[in-house]
């Protein structure tokens, strides 16, 4: 188990976001969280990577501190897609390798501004950026938004190419995607877990 | 007739000035803006909201605040800043602290809590996070900073009041522009004010030109 998490609240400001979560993360799995916008999945994913702490409740983890992590809206600087890909990179002070920089067609587009690019393009370099540190959890929230048909196929074949050497925690809309890369799945509705099983269980139950 | 020495000297003392002030105001507003912007604290929001109404403080009453103090019967009287640079230098500080500050309070508060998180997720101390806040929109600074300088260069009322317009010292443009003008030297006037308005235009340019940029 490399996460546990029993009765976790969260609240901001006298708001409840996150209630009675209880869940346990598999080492080695690759775990899909879902639900309607605002369900609370973003806000779960950050807790599980410990970027915040919950209010109330029992959060054990493997991790001592957060992994770089994939956001929904990823920090972009004003500046090159090279000033963009290794900033980070610098501060992370970590060996990285351009594997899905080069994978995702990137070389092309190094000197130009982040600005002009699309927000499909924009996304393939957040992707890769995270993907450089070659760390052994991955914490993706929506990687699949903005990509074109081919990108977000590249991006699942990608996926399931790293997924039995890593323990993937990843937030998705498209149920067909999370078919493809999940081993556990877990459906969230207005902050609370509505239901949580592996792939055959969670689907036969949210079926109907 | 045209005395191209005093109005140089004229232009001089107002770069000079406002200059200082701004730059003053600007690395202040940046350090307690960083700080009121990141914490939460007891009083926090009325700082803020006080800092966002000294921003409509009329010139000519921050010029007279900083008369009342530092003339020879206040508090600081016995520091014999009146009628001095530094005394302008004072007063345009506190005309453009509040509008500063409360610009650069509105981005971190803005941009923080995301830069924050993920930031925090690649280990980054808050020095990295300083640092990154500052290089990540440089055009909302530099704005801030011809903001702040605009508002000074142009600025009369408190100059005129704690610097007194001495010949040589503390007359700057807006001054000798009064002055000369009361004077029925309409040319220098003209001339000064055709400067100033150079001025203010070439930093609505910057403002506008780093605007677009980012």
């Amino acid at each position: 188990m490399m996460i546990n998490l029993k009765n976790i609240q969260f609240q901001i400001s006298a708001k409840t976001i996150l209630k009675d979560i209880n869940l346990n993360i598999q080492m080695g799995k690759t775990t899909v969280i879902m639900g309607k916008n605002g369900s609370g999945k973003s806000t779960l994913l950050k807790l599980l990577n410990q970027i915040i702490k919950p209010s109330s409740g029992l959060f054990e983890s493997i991790l001592s501190k957060p992994v770089p992590m994939l956001f929904q809206k990823p920090l972009m600087f004003q500046n090159s897609v090279n000033y963009n890909y290794q900033i980070l990179q610098k501060i992370k002070k970590h060996q990285i390798n351009h594997f899905w920089f080069e994978k995702f067609d990137l070389l092309s587009l190094s000197n130009q501004k982040m600005n002009s690019l699309s927000e499909g393009e924009k996304q393939k370099i957040f992707i890769s950026r995270i993907m450089s540190f070659d760390q052994s959890q991955l914490f993706l929230d929506e990687p699949n938004q903005s990509l074109d048909l081919q990108s977000e196929k590249l991006l699942i074949d990608l996926l399931i190419n790293e997924k039995n050497k890593k323990t993937i925690i990843i937030t998705l809309h498209d149920f067909e995607i999370a078919k493809k890369i999940g081993d556990y799945f877990i459906y969230l509705e207005n902050g609370q877990i509505l239901l949580q099983d592996s792939y055959e269980n969670f689907f036969k139950k949210f079926c109907y | 007739m045209l005395n191209t020495p005093k109005v140089l000297e004229a232009i001089g003392i107002s770069l000079h000035v406002s200059f200082v002030s701004t730059l003053f105001a600007f690395f202040l507003s940046i350090f307690f803006g960083y700080l009121i912007a990141t914490r939460k604290f007891f009083l926090k929001k009325y700082i803020v909201s006080f800092l966002g109404s000294l921003t409509s403080i009329p010139p000519v009453c921050a010029g007279l605040i900083v008369y009342l103090i530092i003339s020879r019967s206040g508090p600081l009287g016995w520091m014999e800043l009146l009628y001095t640079p530094l005394a302008m230098i004072i007063a345009q500080f506190i005309i453009i602290f509040p509008i500063m500050i409360t610009l650069i309070i509105n981005y971190i508060e803005r941009e923080y809590p995301q830069l924050k998180d993920e930031l925090i997720s690649y280990g980054a101390s808050q020095k990295d996070i300083l640092f990154l806040l500052i290089t990540n929109q440089k055009g909302i600074y530099l704005t801030t900073l011809l903001i702040g300088f605009g508002r000074a260069i142009s600025e009369y009322g408190a100059a005129a009041i704690v610097g007194g317009s001495i010949d040589h010292v503390t007359r700057n443009m807006t001054a000798m522009i009064a002055l000369e003008t009361a004077k029925g030297n309409i040319l220098i006037g003209v001339i000064l004010g055709a400067i100033l308005i150079s001025i203010s235009l070439i930093i609505s340019f910057g403002i506008n030109y780093f605007k677009n940029d980012d």
